[in-house]
């Protein structure tokens, strides 16, 4: 009897052994199948990085060798490069958005190709005595408007602060005092709102600097990276004091 | 059951590691960050924000495998280098770009030269590291002076590196010639050669040289020393022999040009505006040309008698009046304008004051008229409403508290002011600038003056700054426009800011009488320049620039320097800034501009710029004029303190002048860079 008893025991302990080892099982499977999905989008991850890191590196090759073909070797990929003028049209727009307070700029003349100096001739305001400063979205914030302008051998800076209507500060005028002179620099800083500008004119715009988009390919997958390679000063010369911080008297 | 228990165990186990398995550990970064400062490597990935997954691509070179020969590599078949670059001989490059993950930390210079020779891989010099071929590999290092002369460093930084007889000159040391230097050009080679530089001219001399005009047409001491010539401080001007004396030292009393010529002087002397012959060897007494006078050469002392004041360098007829404002004292009688009349120079005469303004000093006497306005009484003080303002009756009186006005004379005023003190706003820095002048002309109880016959302020207000052509851009601004800048109305005060405005983030304490265009928003978005970032950017990567490391920081030699200098700690400016070169000064630390220092023609750049007070206030200090850009990163700061005091009154003791043209002067290879990224 005691016999029987041994053995109806023997039964259950293997069930539940049974039991167990499914239970294991089931677990065990779906900790695989998420490690075997996870691992899948850990590639596809890194081969995105690795496409993003091509590149820029295509970017970088590019500036140093003007070649718009990058192998970057047998795991790197390779990039291909495109480039396009920012400028030379009767509209103008670098796409970025300008905050509040913060400042972008247009040349209003052009540059040397090969070292980047300004021209001596050229000068926008040589083909149109005003142009129109207008957001992208139609809103009407308000501007500060510098407008740096040569006259004769004499620098100088015209600025104003001007509310937008109908999205636009329309023909700002680009003499000074009713003389023409040659137009330089035309800084601008939002007001109260962060917004996306353009410029738009009578005449073509000078040539700003240029938009260089790489797309980088490593096994299959792409990534792109657009820079604005543009002739540029630093902003803190636009202002005569300008601090993060504070500007007191004390 | 010890077997169930083994097998539970396991299954814990089991489950813990999966558990823990599953847990990454992250390295945060933020997006786009860059883990060496300036360094295209190492970007914190842009889209797991995590350092560990960051690598990046690099050109990878590798030794010649079969070593060296005459300088060249002995290479095997190319395909033994598998991706690499073909290997033949005579190419000591062979890379190939590859992808590897790059530890935390900076990665030193990779090298790219693996086998050469002298004549293979030529002497070159950047950024003052000097790169040659030594025993087959590139050896680089920094050179002593710090600097690059062609492909190799420089000789010398300074005249003392370059021993006696020589001189430093761009870097190599020349044979000092005085005989050479009126070819010089620029300060620098002017001052390596031992010559001597003339700013007011822009010309190198040496000591002996004159300016063609001669000395007497420089105007400055600075330009009268450099040219060799003698600056009188007595008399303000320079000279080619010795000092000049002053006209009362050398017979100025003389009254006739003939006189004069028998004196040893010269015939007809020319005259200059300061009432001076140009000459010197003589000063004739004429109408036209009063003598000079000074703070040395009272008009006492030269003859004249008390009645002349010296203004302007010239002994000038103002009498005195009395307490009451009667000329009795000078021999005169008050005439129907309330002004003292002057019977040995003429009626009505109007004297210059020092500030070039008419003026008159009352008098109490026959004022005409017939009403109050014009003065009907013959002692203003009589009546009790009527006051004499500047010479005039005057019956407006009943608003002393928007005034302005030092009023003199005797007057009413409102018993519910206090008779004896300023009035004082509740604004701190802004006292109200009315005086009470109880019952005595050109006195002014609390003023204290009695100055040139009109009351002058003895009020002390705090330092100011100014700022022309230009904006204020800044988290906060702080400045106090005095009212004693205001005309007498108490309107068209002085600003912070002309033809621009002031822009600032958060509290906007500036005073309510300051006319300057403002704007305050706390979400205005101020971008600033590091130094790390300006020189990555300009010297690191372009090679524009000079740098003082931290213990060669000396303004004796910055300020010679032009073009963009970086300076790597805190720079203390001594003196004068008057180059007409452009310059930019960034500094690592603090910029600190000395309460003796009046001019700086340039940019500024730091993470602090102080134009700091004196300690000691019986020094005077002149105003400091900026003609350039300031930016501070987290703070510009101007306690600066004009000395005598009451010159805060009415100006500033900084006044920034923005200059434009400096925008278009900064090194052209700086002007191509990028400024914008997309990520598509």
């Amino acid at each position: 009897m005691k016999k029987n008893k041994l053995n109806k025991q023997k039964g259950q302990v293997v069930l539940m052994v049974l039991l167990a080892s499914a239970l294991i099982l089931t677990l065990g499977l779906s900790a695989s199948k998420q490690a075997t999905v996870e691992t899948k989008i850990d590639t596809d991850q890194e081969l995105l990085k690795k496409a993003f890191n091509t590149a820029e590196s295509g970017i970088e090759y590019y500036l140093g060798t003007g070649n718009k073909s990058y192998e970057a070797g047998s795991d790197g990929g390779s990039a291909n490069l495109t480039t396009k003028t920012v400028g030379e049209s009767e509209t103008l727009s670098f796409g970025n958005v300008i905050l509040n307070g913060g400042i972008d700029y247009f040349w209003l003349v052009g540059h040397d190709e090969k070292d980047g100096s300004l021209l001596k001739d050229g000068f926008y305001s040589t083909s149109a005595s005003s142009l129109n400063i207008c957001t992208i979205d139609g809103t009407n914030p308000t501007f500060k408007i510098s407008y740096f302008y040569k006259q004769g051998d004499t620098y100088g800076v015209k600025s104003a602060v001007l509310t937008t209507a109908n999205g636009c500060v329309s023909n700002f005028d680009l003499k000074v005092n009713g003389s023409s002179v040659d137009s330089l620099l035309l800084s601008i800083m939002p007001i109260g709102s962060s917004v996306k500008i353009k410029l738009t004119g009578t005449a073509k715009f000078p040539k700003q600097g240029e938009e260089i988009s790489s797309v980088g390919m490593v096994q299959g997958v792409n990534n792109t990276v657009t820079v604005l390679n543009k002739y540029t000063v630093p902003l803190f010369l636009l202002e005569a004091v300008t601090s993060g911080g504070d500007v007191i008297n004390q | 059951m010890r077997k169930i228990r083994l097998f539970g165990f396991v299954v814990v186990l089991f489950l813990f590691g999966f558990v823990l398995f599953g847990v990454e550990s992250v390295s945060a970064c933020t997006r786009n960050a860059r883990r060496c400062s300036g360094s295209s490597k190492q970007v914190c990935s842009f889209r797991w924000n995590m350092w560990d997954q960051v690598y990046e691509n690099y050109w990878e070179t590798t030794a010649c495998a079969a070593g060296c020969s005459n300088g060249n590599c002995i290479c095997t078949s190319a395909t033994v280098y598998g991706s690499w670059g073909a290997c033949n001989p005579g190419t000591l490059k062979r890379t190939r770009a590859v992808i590897r993950y790059v530890p935390k930390g900076c990665v030193g210079a990779i090298t790219t030269q693996a086998c050469c020779t002298a004549s293979s891989y030529p002497d070159s010099c950047s950024g003052g590291v000097y790169h040659s071929c030594i025993g087959g590999s590139v050896k680089s290092g920094p050179c002593t002076y710090g600097s690059c002369l062609g492909s190799g460093c420089a000789q010398c930084a300074h005249n003392s590196d370059c021993g006696s007889g020589k001189a430093c000159s761009r870097g190599k040391c020349v044979v000092s010639s005085a005989t050479s230097c009126g070819s010089l050009t620029n300060s620098k080679m002017c001052e390596d050669y031992g010559c001597i530089w003339s700013t007011a001219n822009q010309r190198c001399g040496s000591s002996a040289s004159t300016p063609s005009a001669g000395c007497d047409s420089l105007t400055t001491s600075k330009a009268c020393e450099d040219y060799g010539c003698i600056w009188s401080t007595a008399n303000q001007r320079c000279g080619s022999s010795a000092s000049y004396p002053s006209c009362a030292s050398v017979g100025g009393k003389l009254t006739s040009f003939s006189e004069c010529s028998s004196n040893g002087g010269q015939a007809v002397p020319a005259m200059e505006s300061n009432g001076m012959s140009s000459s010197y060897a003589c000063c004739v007494y004429k109408t036209d040309y009063l003598f000079v006078c000074d703070a040395i050469n009272s008009c006492v002392s030269l003859g004249y008698n008390s009645n002349y004041t010296c203004i302007d360098g010239q002994c000038v007829y103002k009498p005195p009046v009395d307490e009451n404002g009667n000329c009795t004292a000078v021999n005169g009688s008050c005439g129907s304008d309330g002004k003292c009349l002057f019977g040995s120079i003429g009626v009505g005469k109007t004297v210059v004051t020092a500030t070039g303004v008419d003026f008159h000093w009352s008098c109490n006497g026959s004022c005409g008229g017939s009403n109050d306005d014009s003065c009907s009484y013959t002692i203003c003080s009589n009546k009790t409403d009527v006051e004499i303002i500047d010479g005039t009756c005057n019956s407006n009186i009943s608003d002393f508290s928007s005034g302005g006005l030092c009023r003199t004379g005797t007057l009413n005023y409102a018993e519910s002011l206090d008779k004896n003190h300023d009035y004082i706003d509740d604004s701190p820095n802004e006292s109200q600038y009315v005086w009470v002048c109880k019952g005595s002309a050109n006195t002014c109880n609390e003023g204290g003056g009695t100055d040139s016959g009109v009351c002058t302020s003895k009020i002390t207000q705090t330092q100011w700054f100014k700022v022309n052509d230009g904006s204020v851009l800044a988290g906060d601004v702080i400045n106090y426009i005095p009212k004693t800048t205001c005309d007498a109305k108490g309107e068209n005060c002085d600003s912070t800011v002309t033809n621009g405005g002031v822009y600032s983030k958060s509290i906007l304490s500036v005073s309510v009488y300051d006319k300057s265009q403002k704007n305050e928003n706390e979400d205005f978005n101020f971008k600033t320049y590091t130094y790390s970032g300006l020189k990555s950017q300009y010297f690191d990567a372009k090679g524009v620039g000079t740098v003082f490391a931290d213990d060669a920081i000396d303004w004796s030699k910055i300020k010679e320097t032009s073009g963009v200098v970086f300076v790597d700690g805190d720079l203390d400016i001594t003196d004068n800034l008057e180059t007409n070169n452009f310059i930019m000064i960034i500094a690592r630390g603090k910029i600190t501009i000395e309460p003796n220092v009046t001019l700086i023609n340039g940019i500024l750049v730091a993470g602090e710029v102080t134009a700091v007070a004196s300690t000691d206030e019986s020094v005077d200090v002149d105003q400091l004029i900026i003609n350039g850009m300031i930016h501070g990163i987290s703070h510009v700061g101007f306690p600066r303190k004009l000395t005598p005091i009451e010159d805060n009154n009415t100006s500033p003791s900084v006044v920034i002048n923005y200059k434009p043209e400096l925008l278009f002067k900064i090194p052209v290879a700086l002007s191509k860079a990028f400024s914008q990224w997309k990520i598509n």
